[in-house]
């Protein structure tokens, strides 16, 4: 095998495993991107639901050291 | 140890503030970071973990369907076996068998995930010269007061801290 073909070879794998990853990739970022979608609503509630009282908590503090 | 300024005990994390100190003991860790170190500190939301946490759960709260819709199959391919007089010499058998079991686990399966949702997790955040440590915390918890005070407290001798030494 010459040179040539074995520089097109080593081309052709190469830009198969991109392909591949590049695949990979979009398919897990549309993947993620559905999930938090879905969990979009949840993860608003959670965060009004803690950070409710958490602000509650940290304006008392404020009011307390501010007398 | 100097004249403490603030210090306070959770479940997840005990901290001692004094006026050129601060105290971090987990329950794996206990560091101690010097004033002139600290830039700042924050409480962050670890909405990520808590959305790959939910996918995660949610996925495990499935489960049970997908099971009782794989033992459901198996059992009515052995209805409609037995009722078309086909019952073979017994070779329905381990179909009835697998598709009762399915059904089984995943009824326990359903059981056990419905106890487990994910909780959304915050961090104390302390922001150093060269880098960032977090102490995980929980805003719902019982102490989370206690680390509201903490926070207060400790901006105040930061603030203090930079302008007596800055």
């Amino acid at each position: 095998m010459g040179f040539w073909d074995v520089f097109v070879k080593t081309w052709q794998v190469r830009m198969s495993i991109k392909i591949q990853k590049s695949l990979e990739n979009s398919f897990n970022s549309a993947k993620k991107k559905s999930e938090t979608k879905a969990n979009l609503p949840e993860i608003l509630n959670e965060l009004e639901e803690k950070n409710k009282s958490w602000n509650d908590k940290m304006n008392r503090q404020q009011y307390k050291s501010d007398i | 140890m100097e004249n403490v300024l603030s210090q306070f005990k959770s479940d997840f994390f005990e901290v001692t503030l004094n006026s050129d100190q601060l105290f971090v003991h987990t329950s794996t860790s206990e560091e101690v970071f010097a004033l002139r170190s600290i830039n700042g500190i924050s409480i962050v939301d670890l909405v990520d973990e808590y959305n790959t946490e939910l996918t995660d759960w949610k996925k495990k709260a499935n489960t049970p369907y997908y099971m009782y819709l794989f033992g459901g199959f198996f059992l009515l391919i052995d209805i409609v076996a037995v009722a078309s007089g086909g019952f073979g010499n017994g070779k329905i058998i381990p179909s009835i068998v697998i598709g009762i079991a399915l059904i089984y686990f995943g009824y326990k399966k359903q059981n056990k995930s419905k106890t487990e949702k994910p909780n959304l997790m915050s961090s104390l955040r302390i922001m150093l010269n060269g880098g960032v440590k977090d102490f995980k915390f929980d805003k719902a918890d019982n102490s989370s007061a206690n680390i509201a005070d903490f926070v207060s407290q400790v901006v105040k001798t930061l603030t203090a801290y930079h302008k007596n030494n800055g």
